[in-house]
């Protein structure tokens, strides 16, 4: 989830009446992710020291999942695509205010050579319906 | 049978969010991953127990 242009966004209703692990927000140039990572009984694990443990989940066969959080400085090609994104792809509605909430997603991977995939979780682009009023209709 | 277990993770807080509020949905082995719950009959990531195979 980067920082980007626009802001902050709304929950979804009935989310907020939902137990939810929140992590703080972006700051200016940041991206907060999550990574999920399996980890087999019995195995050592032990992460970065910026990375903050949100849950372990535990599966059958005493096997775990480790949901970690981080913040970090994203790179400023990762940050001008996403607001490229933005700006490319608005999704226009007459009532704005009628949008209940999502998100805008775009699925990528980590440029390293692992090859990771990654969900970018970004806020939907509204803009109100472009009126063209009674000027603009053809002439009869 | 275990009842699945559902994490919701988010950034921000609770008045001002910067993200969705993100299902991680464990059942056995299985782990699904979606942006919400109507999103998740949509768009989901499965993860799944063959991973620890091998």
């Amino acid at each position: 989830m980067p920082r980007t242009s626009l802001g902050s966004r709304k929950l979804l209703p009935g989310d907020a009446d939902k137990k939810i692990h929140w992590y703080r927000a972006p700051e200016e140039g940041e991206t907060v992710e999550f990574s999920l990572y399996f980890v087999r009984p019995g195995t050592p694990a032990s992460w970065n020291s910026d990375e903050t443990v949100v849950h372990i989940l535990r599966l059958s066969h005493g096997n775990r999942l480790v949901v970690l959080a981080s913040a970090r400085p994203s790179p400023q090609s990762f940050l001008d695509t996403a607001e490229k994104l933005l700006r490319e792809n608005v999704f226009r509605m007459n009532d704005v205010n009628a949008f209940h909430g999502g998100s805008f997603l775009w699925v990528t991977q980590s440029q390293d050579d692992l090859k990771l995939p990654l969900i970018v979780d970004l806020p939907v682009p509204l803009q109100p319906t472009i009126n063209p009023g009674p000027f603009a209709l053809p002439q009869r | 049978m275990a009842k699945a277990q559902t994490l919701r993770i988010a950034t921000g807080s609770a008045d001002v969010p910067y993200s969705g509020v993100w299902r991680v949905v464990a059942d056995r082995d299985e782990v699904y991953l979606g942006a919400s719950k109507a999103a998740m009959g949509i768009f989901k990531v499965s993860l799944h127990s063959s991973m620890f195979e091998g």
